[in-house]
């Protein structure tokens, strides 16, 4: 009887720890998701309403490559340098009240501070951040763009993959 | 020489055989008990074997050892993949894929979609101020990732 009551005892363990590993390893939603969502909360508007969203998932990345690697076009080098970093890219975009969504972006950021931190080249440049990145220990897993044009449009470019030097050298060449 | 050594006068120099016939005497009169059969045979009579029910939990036991040890294996599995995945990929966070519909079926309009952006992400990081790799400064620090 004490030793069945002990082996519950141990798979109760065992399936409680299975079950708290898996819910540490929950999927994380990205920026543009997560603004969208708290668009959709706030305002009650979504995609196709006031503004768009262009996703490019990791398999469309893959086709992407794939294509770039069956072409000879020489322009494609850079590209093809670039592409294997990025694991996905989803672009948010309004047109309309552009200040609304430039507001709500960057107080998402700020509200995840923990996560997103601005991308700062120079430490004595006083702007306003435009790039915020996302780290998991050393790597940047997420870069966000913050792109305003003036009474015209607001997007947020939305990359998501393994952005190390490389990336950046062959995306300032661009 | 059993009588004579049963004697009570026996030589001074054979006094010491005495104890020798004495206990073969002794020996002679011990017999097995009245009741040594019945021990014998209790003993070797077949057992009652009685029939048990057995419970729904007490059948179940070698499932509950067959799951603890798949729970012990994949913990431990996980346990390992998670610590490889702290020195190479991206620990804790993993993006959800899965919810991603791709507006573009045709991956050269998605790849003019994404060049122009990348350009635009490029100007971005130019407009913070990075014009080469190296001098990339990120919380205020150096960072050889980026």
């Amino acid at each position: 009887m004490m030793t069945r009551c002990s082996m519950k005892q141990m798979l109760c363990f065992f399936v409680g720890m299975f079950l708290s590993l898996t819910i540490n390893a929950e999927k994380a939603q990205d920026f543009v998701s997560q603004l969208m969502s708290d668009l959709e909360e706030q305002y009650g508007v979504d995609d196709n309403d006031e503004y768009g969203c262009v996703t490019v998932s990791p398999s469309m990345m893959e086709k992407m490559l794939k294509m770039l690697q069956s072409k000879d076009v020489k322009n494609d080098e850079q590209i093809q340098r670039i592409l294997p970093h990025v694991k996905s890219m989803r672009i948010f975009s309004a047109t309309k009240h552009i200040d609304r969504y430039n507001t709500a972006a960057t107080k998402l950021l700020n509200r995840n501070a923990n996560s997103y931190k601005p991308f700062k080249a120079s430490a004595e440049k006083n702007v306003d951040p435009c790039v915020w990145i996302r780290k998991s220990g050393s790597k940047v897993i997420e870069m966000i763009v913050l792109n305003r044009k003036e009474n015209e449009n607001f997007q947020v470019i939305n990359i998501t993959g393994d952005m190390n030097k490389a990336f950046v050298y062959e995306l300032l060449k661009m | 020489m059993r009588d004579f050594f049963s004697q009570k006068e026996v030589p001074a120099h054979l006094q010491r055989y005495c104890a020798l016939f004495a206990f073969e005497k002794n020996e002679e009169e011990l017999h097995l008990g009245a009741d040594f059969d019945r021990k014998i045979l209790n003993r070797i009579e077949e057992p009652v074997v009685k029939a048990r029910r057995n419970t729904i939990r007490f059948r179940l036991t070698p499932f509950y050892r067959a799951a603890a040890i798949v729970a012990v294996v994949l913990c431990l599995g996980l346990a390992a993949q998670h610590s490889f995945q702290n020195d190479t990929k991206q620990p804790g966070v993993s993006y959800n894929y899965a919810g991603y519909q791709d507006t573009y079926s045709d991956p050269q309009v998605a790849l003019d979609q994404v060049s122009s952006a990348l350009k635009t992400v490029s100007h971005g990081l130019r407009e913070s101020g990075l014009h080469n790799v190296d001098s990339a400064l990120v919380d205020g620090g150096n960072d050889d990732k980026m």
